[in-house]
This record gives structure tokens, C-alpha cells and sequence, in this order.
């Protein structure tokens, strides 16, 4: 049980840019609307050009915040900028341990480390479709490569790779579109460039089908396939997941 | 485009089972390697020399958490490395021209990912090799062990032309998550061919030393009868390994002071187990026949799980359905027994015969 709690713990904060609805592009909830999900963080609309999400269940452990700003809106194109930092040091030392969930060895020496992402969003439209392209800077400050070793697992490793060797990028493109009433549909490409010895890479792709079954709750069926070069080689996985997402006012 | 979608996405999810990629068959074939070089592969006509060496992923004498002696888990590259230059220096000191081992590893975070079958055949004189892994998984979440690639092998100076991994019987009070991440015990059998020669059959195997049941009696039983099988099918075996368990006529069969787990199992006590290699004895010639073990244990004590503590028990065998050489078998303990120090090179000392080719 231990070992499954670790590993969702892991894969979902990790991953937590996946199944949320339109944050991947320039758009923001409407002023005063809030959002949670399972897998997904609760989004609250400061105003009509910002909003905020955390990670409430998460937060004892990796405390975490990101912020958005859309800088231009108009009927066809978006364009905003977001800002997201976290503190995994907590987190990453939960897993350092002997026995089931040990992700690190127990012996590992967690360095306190202040993780800073910044992403800049373009969105535009297309008949229907919203097609959003995404460029993310991830610096983290206190990390250091020889204080861990490296968590070697496909969408893991590039979203923690900056925690030994000071950064990495990530550049993105995201379809946003509707087939039928109740039916959406969000298809996605993230490729990461890693700054590591070896300039290790991976792409990610996300295909999400959005079943709208209220007004206010939406059902995700997803799949994530990645792609990329780890420190074992290359290596290629899907991974599916259903998410309920809920707004309300 | 709905459709489409659909049914990518039930493929995903299908294709997502067994995440960890830890399963085997019941029979498959093992990975053959061959050495970047190949050195002299002359047809047999002298007794060649076989070993068998449990190189312990070449985690030479670190203490490692598993043993409870310490708190490592990782080695870094330059560490594996410099050990697996002294297992090589070893290898090629003793010269054999078969070498069983075990726990060797391909592909695992604790070995910093370096191949050391490839590794090993590399910096010998051996040419081929058949690894059957008997710990795989993606990632180990317990630990901080990570990904896992270990294994039994068998490296020939001659080409393998056939080689079958056959899995062992599992431990059974385990539960499933653990089960799965678990060690998947096997052993190997390869058919190694000179040019000009007749075939013959290796086999290797390792044991479980974990088990709290008759696991490794059923598993020992297995290799028992594939070995009586292949006597009877008139073929020509040499089979060996780390069997985790004492011959019989051991003057000390418990309370070994070098295994300190606490929490853990380990096998410790051997005292209800002293028959359990008796069919091995009774059907195939030992390269270290009992009567020579009982007249002194101690030449012959192959395992110490501590750094400190001098070889102590004999777990590690070599069978034959022919003869080894007489008087040709050597443990290689240190330089008064053997002219090797090896102590320091992993938990188990390498030993060795001659064998006439058939």
C-alpha cells in the first residue's frame, strides 16, 4: 500500500500539469469561478486577466503555487504569462527511506531546494479549435547534482532533472476543440531539452477526451505517452487516467 | 474522429498493465552477448577450466543495507568500475574457459547502469555469453533501489548456440505487490559447441536465500530432475551455482555470526536442510567430492556476508554427469588457499576445476 501511495503521490504532483482543463492555454477561469480536480489542482480567478492553483491535499508535502496573468485577450488570440513555485525538499525527503516507498535510498542527503518554473502562453483561434503553443524555463535554486541521485522515471526524470544540473526547458502545442455537444477534446505535444552531461531529451504527448457531464463536472479520459532519453536509455511508455474536474462559482 | 480517439485511448490503457515490466515466462530464451574481440576459440583437447563465481553485481565488499550492515544502495560508475577491473584481473588470473555467475548486473540504477556482462566479456579472454535475468523491473519503489536488471550467466570461450532461461518455483507466503517487484529465480542452460567438438550443456542456477518455506528445496528439485533428464537424454552436463545451501558433513550448519539482520529474513539455520543436496551427490560428480569437504570444511567455505568475517560456509557448487580432473578443484579464498586475494572482491569466493571435453 505504501508503494502505491508513493508512486501516485509522486506521479501526481509531478505531474500536474495534466487533464486540467484549458491551463495549458492563455485562457482563465471567469472572476470568482474555482476548479478542482483529482489529479488536478484547485484554480481560483483572482480577476478577469489572473488567477491562482495550488495543490490543496498536496501542500504539507510540496507546498506549491502557481500564478497566471494574461497580458492580451481578444476573440481570436491569447496571451499570458504563468509563474509556478514549489517546495519539494519536504516531499523529496518523505521518499528518501528504507523499505516499501523508498523512491531514494534512505542515506540520501536532500539539498533545500526552491523550485521556480516560468512559461510564457501564446493561444490563437482557429475556426474552432484554440491551438496554444507553451515555452517553460524550470530554475531551481539549492540544488546541486552530486546531493542525490536522480529519480530515473519517465515523466519524473525531466520534471526534476533541473534539481541536479540548474535548469531545463520545455517548449509545448496544445489542440483545444469540441466534436459534440457534451464532448471536448485536448491533444498535446511537450518536448523537454534536459541540461544534464549526457543532454538527455523526451517528448511528451497528452490526448484527453472531456465528457461535460454537468455544467459544473467534467470527466477526463486521458492517456500521456512519453518518450525520452534517461540515464538507462531510451524508453517509451503510456500512461492512461480518468480525472473529475468540478467548477463552480 | 470520436472513434479514433476511443480507441487510442483503450489501447493506451491495455498496453499500460504490467507497468514495471517485471514478468517472464516459464521458458524463454536467454540474451546471448559476444565480446567485442574475440579471443582464441582453438578446439578443446586439453581439460579446460571451469568456474563459478557469484560476483555479487560488483558490489565487492560495500555494506550494502540488504545485508544489514550498512546503508548503501548506489554505487557510482567509478566504484563499479574499479571493482569490476579486480573481478576481470581475478577472471583472467584463474583463466577459465566456462565461467558460471551470478548476480550480475545489466541494466540497474545500483551499478550505475553499466552492462557487466558486456563488461566482463570485454576484458577476458571469454568470448560468449547467455544472461537470464533473475530481478527485473522498470523501478524498485522500496529502498531507493530503482531499476533492476540482475542475473545469472554463462560465459564460454566457445560460441553458445542455444540458450533457455526456465523459471524456478516462486516464493509462496509472499504477497502479490511484493511477489511482483520480487526476484524471479531461474536457472539457465546453455549449449556451448566447438568447432570441431561435440556440444554440451552448461547449466547455472541461484537459489533463493530469502525463502521462510521449502521454496528452495522445490527449486533445487527442479534443477535435479532437468539434470537427471538431460543424463538420460545422453547429454554431456556441466551444471553449477549459488545453491544457498551447505553440503552435507558441515561442522557448522546455524548461527553463523556474520548475518545480523534483525527485521529481515535470512537463511541462517541450515540444520533440517542437510539432505537437500544429497540427489546431487548421489547422481553427478562434485567438483569438491564430500569426502574431501568433511575432511576440512573450512578449505572449501565459498560465503561470508561480512567484510570482516573470513569465509565461513560453502553455498557454491560445480556437478558433472562425466568427472572433473582429480585433485583439480580450488576454492580461491586468499593467497595461502588459491594464490588469490579475494576477500575484498564480493561476498562469494570463485572456484574452479578441470574438465575433459567429451
Amino acid at each position: 500500500m505504501k508503494i502505491v501511495y508513493s508512486l501516485v503521490l509522486t506521479l501526481s504532483l509531478f505531474g500536474q500539469d495534466a487533464a486540467i482543463a484549458a491551463m495549458n492555454t492563455s485562457d482563465m477561469l471567469k472572476p470568482g469561478e474555482k476548479q478542482i480536480g483529482v489529479f488536478s489542482p484547485l484554480r481560483y480567478s483572482l480577476n478577469q486577466s489572473s488567477e491562482i492553483s495550488t495543490h490543496p491535499l498536496f501542500d504539507l508535502i510540496i507546498p506549491n503555487l502557481r500564478f497566471k496573468k494574461r497580458w492580451i485577450q481578444s476573440s481570436t488570440l491569447g496571451f499570458a504569462s504563468e509563474h509556478y513555485f514549489s517546495y519539494p525538499s519536504l516531499l523529496l525527503n518523505t521518499i528518501a527511506r528504507d523499505g516499501s516507498g523508498g523512491i531514494l535510498p534512505a542515506n540520501t542527503r536532500v539539498p533545500q531546494i526552491l523550485s521556480w518554473h516560468n512559461s510564457v502562453i501564446a493561444s490563437t483561434k482557429i475556426t474552432d479549435l484554440w491551438l496554444s503553443a507553451r515555452l517553460s524555463l524550470h530554475t531551481p535554486i539549492g540544488a546541486k547534482a552530486e546531493q542525490m541521485p536522480t529519480i530515473d522515471l519517465p515523466f519524473v526524470y525531466q520534471r526534476t532533472s533541473a534539481y541536479h544540473y540548474l535548469y531545463s526547458m520545455s517548449a509545448g502545442l496544445e489542440l483545444d476543440g469540441r466534436i459534440q455537444t457534451r464532448w471536448r477534446y485536448i491533444v498535446d505535444i511537450h518536448y523537454f531539452y534536459l541540461n544534464n552531461p549526457e543532454h538527455h531529451q523526451a517528448v511528451e504527448q497528452k490526448t484527453s477526451l472531456v465528457y461535460e457531464l454537468t455544467p459544473t463536472i467534467s470527466i477526463f479520459f486521458a492517456y500521456i505517452f512519453t518518450a525520452g532519453h534517461y540515464p538507462f536509455g531510451i524508453d517509451m511508455r503510456y500512461f492512461p487516467f480518468i480525472d473529475v474536474i468540478w467548477r463552480w462559482q | 474522429m470520436f472513434k479514433l480517439l476511443l480507441s487510442f485511448l483503450l489501447t493506451a490503457c491495455l498496453s499500460a498493465c504490467d507497468l514495471f515490466h517485471t514478468d517472464f515466462n516459464d521458458e524463454e530464451p536467454a540474451k546471448l552477448y559476444q565480446a567485442k574481440l574475440l579471443s582464441d576459440q582453438s578446439t578443446p583437447i586439453m581439460p579446460i577450466r571451469v568456474m563459478n563465481w557469484n560476483i555479487k553485481f560488483a558490489g565487492a565488499r560495500l555494506d550494502f543495507f540488504f545485508d544489514c550492515l550498512g546503508d548503501e544502495v548506489l554505487m557510482p560508475k567509478a566504484i563499479v568500475l574499479a571493482n569490476l577491473k579486480q573481478i576481470a584481473d581475478a577472471i583472467n588470473n584463474i583463466s577459465p574457459d566456462i565461467l558460471l555467475a551470478q548476480e550480475v548486473d545489466v541494466l540497474s540504477k545500483r551499478s550505475a547502469y553499466v552492462d557487466q556482462v558486456q563488461w566482463i566479456l570485454d576484458h577476458t579472454d571469454l568470448n560468449y555469453a547467455a544472461y537470464a535475468s533473475q530481478w527485473k523491473a522498470d523501478f524498485i519503489p522500496s529502498d531507493g533501489v530503482g531499476r533492476v536488471n540482475s542475473g545469472n550467466v554463462i560465459f564460454s570461450r566457445w560460441p553458445i548456440i542455444q540458450a533457455t532461461r526456465y523459471a524456478l518455483a516462486p516464493i509462496s507466503d509472499q504477497d502479490a505487490l511484493t511477489r511482483y517487484f520480487y526476484l524471479k529465480r531461474n536457472y539457465i542452460d546453455a549449449v556451448i559447441k566447438p568447432t570441431g567438438a561435440t556440444s554440451i550443456h552448461v547449466v547455472n542456477i541461484h537459489t533463493t536465500a530469502y525463502a521462510q518455506d521449502n521454496t528452495q528445496k522445490k527449486q533445487l528439485d527442479q534443477l535435479l530432475n532437468a539434470l537427471i533428464e538431460l543424463d538420460n537424454q545422453a547429454q554431456t552436463f556441466i551444471a553449477g551455482g549459488d545453491f544457498n545451501q551447505l553440503p552435507a558433513g558441515s561442522s557448522q550448519t546455524s548461527a553463523f555470526a556474520d548475518n545480523v539482520c534483525k527485521d529481515e529474513y535470512v537463511a541462517d539455520d541450515f540444520s533440517t536442510q542437510t539432505t537437500w543436496l544429497d540427489g546431487f551427490y548421489a547422481n553427478f560428480s562434485p567438483a569438491i567430492s564430500l569426502t574431501d569437504y568433511q575432511l576440512d570444511n573450512t578449505l572449501y567455505f565459498t560465503h561470508s556476508v561480512d567484510k570482516n568475517v573470513f569465509w565461513n560456509r560453502k553455498i557454491d557448487y560445480l556437478f558433472t554427469n562425466t568427472n572433473f580432473e582429480a585433485a583439480s578443484a580450488q576454492v580461491y579464498q586468499n593467497m595461502a588457499n588459491g594464490g588469490l586475494q579475494t576477500m575484498n572482491l564480493s561476498d562469494h569466493a570463485p572456484m574452479a576445476a578441470s574438465w575433459s571435453w567429451p
